[in-house]
């Protein structure tokens, strides 16, 4: 889970997909003359190499400056969303670590479940993703259920409802955790 | 948590972010481009370039045939992978489990063991002889019987259809129960 | 630890005062004073406090009750035994304090 706006990603993408595909046009400039040529039909010069240089190298550095500053401005904003913190508020504030151990205490009879992370983030209001792990083939209902009743007693000892995302999961671990066989 | 943040929340988990596929799509289009900045400026300052002047760099691409198609080549399948990230759904094998206290997301790998244990439970076989492949709207569960013992297919799918009830995954899923003809000898 | 001033007020050491804003917030916390970390800032000549602890799970009181509890007693109690304007307090729960687990180790 992340910080950036997912519309505005796949935009970002098309757009670079159509600048790639008119810079292969511009390389196959030859190619396209011939096949648009028995139609009728010529491309648009763009007179770049008519240029002169002065004002070709200006809007060189120009444009790189702008990529540079947009690649860099899209990286360093993006996945910022994990921080320890749970909760603030008025001067006082809970970290993620805590309601962990909470969760990670009501959910500690469930055998089915190997493991219990908890991450907060603040995709645009605070978020806590919960990893719950299990093993292969639990019980999902009875895990959904025990998961629950966990995070209400989080809720009640935490003394405020947490905005929650549990992710039930089969992790590396609940891999190697051999299943405990029934028949 | 209200309706609105839910939804889009549900929506994240379901589905794959792009903005890694977007940063690094920035970088390949922003590295050449400095590159160019970086001969223009030498050239501007009179010293020598690096490798060549910018409008060389553009004269040795599209000079020798080869090279120009080698580039142009590289271009299209750079845009092909984009424009297929930007418009394919991108989705995640997950689903959303119906809770009112909070957002439910189990990996459909989860949701096929679930299902998986409850055709075997009413099938009254080991639970490894039962497999369950999970799409984003549809459930295969293949029992194989003990052989010598008949399995009431309608059994087994009304057991999935409970799981499926109880669970109440979105998006939706159907169940079929396939019971394969060969069996294996009971222990 | 303790000096005096020229016009004989008491003033406490900064430890010193780390140390009793750290018990009193652990105490409120239920948690061991030793185990809180505090932070003084200055807030325009008087003292800012952030106190870092782990809080026990304790039946009818909820963690965000205690972390209340501790700002407040920080904010009254502290100016009184240390002689410090204290301004704002901070609290920061870190972890659940282990009850049975501190007992086993003692």
């Amino acid at each position: 889970m992340t910080t950036s706006n997912r519309a505005l990603n796949r935009l970002a993408l098309i757009l670079l997909g159509l600048i790639a595909l008119a810079g292969a046009a511009l390389l196959l400039r030859p190619e396209i003359d011939q096949l648009l040529e028995p139609a009728g039909l010529v491309t648009p010069t763009l007179g770049l190499t008519e240029a002169p240089a002065p004002w070709l190298q200006g809007g060189i550095i120009a444009l790189a400056a702008l990529a540079v500053i947009i690649a860099l401005a899209w990286t360093t904003t993006r996945g910022r969303g994990a921080d320890g913190t749970a909760l603030e508020r008025d001067g006082i504030s809970i970290d993620a670590n805590l309601v962990e151990g909470m969760l990670r205490r009501h959910l500690d009879d469930a055998t089915e479940i190997a493991h219990v992370r908890l991450r907060a983030f603040r995709p645009k209001d605070r978020v806590l993703l919960a990893e719950i792990q299990v093993t292969r083939g639990a019980d999902l209902a009875d895990i959904h259920h025990r998961v629950r009743n966990a995070v209400t007693t989080t809720d009640q000892q935490l003394g405020t409802p947490l905005p929650l995302v549990a992710h039930i999961t089969t992790g590396l671990r609940s891999r190697l955790a051999h299943e405990r066989r029934t028949h | 948590m209200n309706a609105r943040t839910r939804r889009r929340l549900g929506n994240r988990m379901r589905h794959r972010s792009r903005s890694v596929a977007v940063s690094i799509g920035l970088w390949v289009a922003a590295l050449p481009l400095a590159y160019l900045a970086v001969e223009a400026v030498l050239e501007l300052v009179g010293a020598p370039a690096l490798w060549q002047r910018p409008l060389d760099v553009v004269g040795t691409i599209t000079g020798a045939e080869a090279v120009r198609y080698a580039v142009a080549g590289a271009a299209i399948l750079a845009a092909v992978i984009l424009l297929v990230l930007a418009f394919a759904p991108g989705r995640l094998s997950r689903h959303e489990l119906a809770d009112e206290r909070m957002l439910v997301i189990v990996d459909d790998e989860v949701l096929a063991g679930a299902l998986s244990r409850a055709a075997a439970t009413a099938a009254a076989v080991p639970r490894d002889r039962v497999s369950t492949s999970v799409g984003s709207r549809s459930a295969e569960v293949t029992v194989r019987p003990t052989s010598g013992f008949d399995i009431d297919r309608d059994e087994v799918a009304a057991a999935a259809q409970r799981e499926l009830e109880r669970l109440a995954p979105t998006p939706p899923m159907r169940q079929t129960v396939r019971i394969e003809t060969a069996g294996v000898i009971g222990r | 630890m303790v000096g005096a001033s020229p016009a004989g007020r008491v003033v406490l050491s900064s430890r010193a005062i780390e140390r009793t804003l750290g018990a009193l917030a652990a105490e409120e916390l239920g948690s061991p004073a030793h185990r809180s970390g505090v932070r003084l800032h200055d807030d325009a000549g008087r003292l800012a406090v952030t106190v870092t602890a782990t809080a026990a799970i304790r039946p009818g009181r909820t963690v965000l009750d205690a972390a209340e509890s501790a700002q407040r007693r920080v904010l009254a109690d502290g100016p009184v035994l240390t002689g410090a304007q204290i301004t704002t307090a901070r609290i920061r729960v870190t972890g659940v304090h282990d009850v049975k687990a501190s007992r086993r180790v003692r």
